[in-house]
């Protein structure tokens, strides 16, 4: 007789894990900012050097330049971090400040500046300047102008899931803040799989804000509560190790994680809910207009 | 139809020509 084989690990056995585990990078992507960028940060450092080969004027000037330079660079790192967040959202309001096309505009007054600590006249300088804002723009583009929301949905009820979505990536944040000051890898680790359970809530919450009104105690009080008590654990922690009190903030995160997933679990039903009546509805509608569809259940 | 360079393409370019330029500006200032 032919026998099946497994073992402890195969899939259906006793001891093989139900799930595969869900690590924290997943859905990350790479991120734009640093190693080209950085390039913006060290090309004008020359002038540092310059300014001080000429007189009080050119080193007033020079140095200037360098500071507005180093300033747009810093500009346009921070407005490709902006984008990223916007791009990595469903909802999302525009970036507060332009700010990479302040670093166009700046990188265009640095250059302006340079020139004329160099030469003095206004066609080169002004050359210059227009070259280094349309080369600028080229490279990194404009910002995010225009707030994103889904397709049907009002621009109150996207305000709202933004402003919600906001707070939580707060509160998340200072958890992993907190918790990276206990240098405790396997707890940063732990807490990252967290979050990836919340932020799979928040996608899920942006995709459809009718779950807004259902979700919002979990991404409000829950949150709060569980930022409040990393923040308490990471300040007993760092003041003298306490196993309990990590089990019992480890428990804590279990517990969180298992009531988060079934809450997401049950907003994903419901919209699988609303795609049956969908369904239905055309079904019913084509059967009135005589349009038989020759489904399973007819043939 | 776009021309032969794709986006990507295009800001390669004008990010090596940006970094050129305040290069060469920052070690000659332009003269």
């Amino acid at each position: 007789m032919a026998q099946r084989f497994g073992g402890k690990f195969s899939p259906g056995a006793d001891g093989a894990p139900t799930e595969p585990p869900r690590g924290g990078y997943r859905g990350a992507r790479r991120t734009r900012v640093g190693g080209r960028v950085n390039m913006l940060f060290i090309a004008p450092l020359p002038l540092a050097v310059r300014a001080f080969f000429g007189g009080p004027v050119d080193l007033a000037l020079n140095l200037a330049a360098l500071g507005l330079l180093l300033l747009a660079a810093w500009l346009t790192r921070e407005g490709l971090r902006a984008e990223e967040a916007y791009d990595a959202r469903r909802i999302a309001r525009r970036p507060a400040i332009p700010r990479k096309i302040f670093g166009s505009v700046l990188t265009g007054g640095g250059l302006a500046l340079a020139a004329y600590a160099a030469g003095g006249g206004l066609t080169g300088p002004a050359i210059y300047a227009a070259a280094g804002i349309v080369l600028h723009f080229l490279a990194f583009g404009p910002d995010p102008l225009r707030d994103k929301s889904a397709e049907g949905i009002d621009s109150f009820q996207s305000d709202r899931v933004a402003r919600v979505v906001d707070k939580a990536e707060d509160y998340l944040r200072a958890m992993t803040a907190a918790i990276a000051g206990t240098r405790d890898r396997d707890l940063e680790a732990r807490l990252d799989r967290f979050q990836v359970t919340v932020r799979d809530m928040l996608r899920t919450v942006e995709d459809d804000p009718r779950d807004l009104t259902a979700a919002r105690k979990y991404l409000g009080v829950y949150l709060m509560g569980a930022r409040d008590a990393s923040v308490k654990y990471a300040d007993l922690a760092t003041r003298a190790p306490n196993a309990e009190a990590r089990e019992n903030y480890l428990v804590l995160l279990s517990d969180l994680e298992q009531n988060f997933t079934a809450k997401t679990r049950a907003l994903m039903a419901d919209s699988t809910t609303d795609l049956d009546i969908e369904i239905e509805v055309l079904r019913d509608r084509l059967e009135r207009e005589g349009v038989h569809l020759e489904t399973k259940e007819t043939v | 139809m776009r021309g032969c360079m794709n986006e990507t393409g295009l800001q390669k370019l004008a990010f090596f020509l940006l970094v050129a330029l305040i290069a060469f500006l920052a070690v000659t200032g332009g003269v």
